[in-house]
């Protein structure tokens, strides 16, 4: 087995309980999950499907009173039993975080450069002026002209698009190994995205970074990264090679996934899913998505399948090998 | 950039001032007690503690503007040499009070739960406490004298502080970029020094400006009942105490002007904190 960067095994999240006495709530079942150096690795799964709070785990950030089982290896050391300053290091250089929203999650009161700089400097990775100089470089490397003058100024008077990018860069600053992106484009214009996308996936690969890219666009997912793992409540329902997932879907869940999205080519209503989205703690027993699925029977109501090897990836049914896989997109 | 945050001081008084007669108006009353405190003591006519029995208890006069009290000392120069006295203790108290409250508050906000919930129980308690109460305990206490009431009342003045910054910087940590922060490898004690703080520090200071004036009338009070600023030395409440007995005898002029003094201050800060403490509301 090659050696991986992020391995995270059996991961399971309990939140505290609303109210006294109250019962915990799972919001992540089982999740396994790795990420090789230089792999680019997608989670795609509705809003409530645990998706980012996976990433929270992986950056150890957790809310009051959750309990997390399993574990999360990043080079072989456990996320999960850090604390202090090996957090805080792990933050600082392992990891970094890019995150849906650029404006919530920069200090509107303080300039770009203070923004860009301060984790590395605070660190005692690099001093301040030639932090500064780094992230002019890496803004030129992102296609913001005029650097010199972005970094002077403060949050608001940069667009959207622009803001991401200084995201990106504070990212790549402190030359972490892994990027955790947790939907970096769904806030931006539409035609900035694609941009936006087009600059992260170059900088990923030019530095052969490990990613984490969380998203609900399956179609996205697929066209940037190595791998795919489709969640639903919880739990992953179906891991592999990303084109294999995309073409050939073996889930029920990732094939409605797939067949619900909305055609460029076809005005027809796209077919959706039955039933509604639930959350990781309604699931029951039994498989996390037996109440819509359309091949669901009495096995699957009662009993959690187990991811098993399908093909080139692992599928969570009971019944994958014998379900014909799904019309996909052929990329 | 070291221009653009020179320049940007001036500018946020103009910003301030602008559209807004009665702030402009508190500002430039705000500048003139300050000067008074500076240089009062400098310019008085007569030196404020030189008695002239011959010309105890007269009315205004050419010699005299404010007139004298009864064992003759000119009251323009006690009111100019109280000015210092008057100011500065409640300044040294509110100061105290706004680090420590401001200190306990983020502090509070960022352990948040348990922690949170004991300080904001103890501060409210505190903040039932009258002033003047612990001043008068405090006195019996630690003695009389203007550094007591310093003791007790930065104590007091902590919750006023501290409750409003409280829940705005506990507001404050709840944003996603504070989380960020966390993420990029900072410390709780930079995070909250270099970000929670500097964002509610207007709050503070306008909240600083309100219990300024709060604090200002507590010592004229303190001072009058003759547990702070210890006669003969010149401090608006104690010249209002002293002034009383005139009073009886018609001569209004020693507990006005002093008492007047008071009233104007304490007035100004409290439109001044106000109208900060509205500014920042409206523009968060």
């Amino acid at each position: 087995m090659k050696p991986q960067l992020l391995d995270i095994r059996r991961l399971r999240v309990e939140l505290a309980p609303r109210e006294r006495r109250g019962e915990r709530r799972t919001v992540i079942h089982d999740v396994s999950l790795s990420v090789a150096p230089g792999e680019s690795v997608g989670l795609v799964g509705e809003s409530g499907s645990g998706k980012s709070m996976t990433a929270k785990a992986v950056m150890g950030l957790l809310p009051r009173g959750a309990v997390a089982t399993g574990e999360i290896l990043y080079r072989n050391r456990a996320v999960l039993e850090m604390k202090g300053a090996e957090l805080a290091g792990f933050r600082a250089r392992g990891v970094s975080m890019i995150y849906q929203d650029p404006r919530a999650h920069i200090n509107p009161l303080r300039t770009v450069g203070d923004f860009l700089v301060e984790g590395v400097v605070a660190s005692g990775a690099m001093r301040r002026p030639e932090a500064l100089e780094a992230a002019c470089a890496l803004l030129r490397d992102v296609g913001v002209t005029d650097p010199r003058r972005r970094v002077a100024q403060y949050p608001h008077q940069l667009s959207g698009g622009l803001l991401q990018r200084v995201m990106i860069v504070m990212a790549l600053l402190p030359s972490p190994e892994l990027i955790l992106a947790d939907e970096p484009t769904t806030a931006l214009d539409v035609t900035v995205q694609s941009d936006v996308m087009a600059i992260l996936s170059e900088q990923i690969r030019e530095r052969s970074l490990g990613m984490l890219f969380i998203t609900h666009d399956l179609d996205l997912a697929a066209a940037v990264t190595d791998s795919l793992a489709v969640m639903y409540a919880g739990v992953i329902v179906e891991h592999g090679p990303a084109a294999d997932v995309y073409a050939a879907p073996r889930h029920p869940y990732t094939a409605a996934l797939l067949a619900s999205r909305p055609s460029p080519t076809s005005v027809e209503r796209p077919v959706s899913i039955p039933g509604r989205p639930i959350s990781a703690f309604e699931a029951g027993e039994g498989c996390v998505f037996a109440a819509r699925c359309s091949h669901a029977t009495g096995l699957c109501r009662t009993e959690r399948p187990d991811p098993r090897p399908v093909a080139t990836g692992t599928v969570a049914c009971h019944y994958a090998e014998e379900l014909e896989p799904a019309e996909g997109v052929r990329s | 950039m070291s221009t653009a945050q020179i320049a940007r001081s001036p500018a946020l008084v103009k910003r301030l001032a602008r559209h807004d007669l009665v702030l402009s108006a508190t500002m430039l009353l705000c500048a003139i007690l300050i000067l008074l405190a500076l240089v009062g003591p400098f310019v008085t006519p007569y030196p404020p503690d030189q008695t002239d029995i011959l010309a105890a208890g007269q009315g205004p006069s050419a010699l005299h503007p404010l007139g004298t009290d009864s064992l003759g000392r000119d009251l323009l120069s006690r009111l100019l040499a109280g000015a210092r006295p008057s100011l500065l203790f409640p300044a040294i108290t509110v100061l105290i009070s706004s680090v420590l409250g401001t200190a306990i508050a983020i502090a509070a906000a960022w352990h948040g739960g348990r922690v949170d919930q004991v300080t904001a129980r103890v501060l409210e308690i505190m903040f039932a406490v009258p002033g003047i109460l612990v001043a008068v305990i405090g006195a019996a206490v630690l003695g009389t004298g203007p550094w007591m009431p310093v003791v007790t009342l930065s104590l007091v003045y902590i919750p006023y502080v501290a409750r409003v910054v409280r829940s705005a910087a506990v507001r404050e940590c709840r944003l996603p970029y504070v989380e960020a922060c966390r993420l990029a490898g900072l410390s709780g004690w930079r995070i909250c020094t270099r970000h929670v703080l500097r964002n509610v520090a207007p709050l503070t200071v306008a909240q600083a400006t309100l219990a300024f004036g709060w604090a200002l009338m507590d010592f004229g009070a303190i001072s009058f009942l003759g547990l702070g600023v210890q006669p003969p030395q010149a401090e608006w409440g104690v010249m209002v105490n002293e002034g009383r007995p005139e009073m009886l005898d018609g001569a209004l002029q020693q507990s006005l002007s002093a008492g007047l003094l008071i009233v104007l201050a304490v007035v100004t800060f409290n439109i001044l904190g106000e109208r900060l403490s509205a500014r920042i509301g409206a523009s968060t």
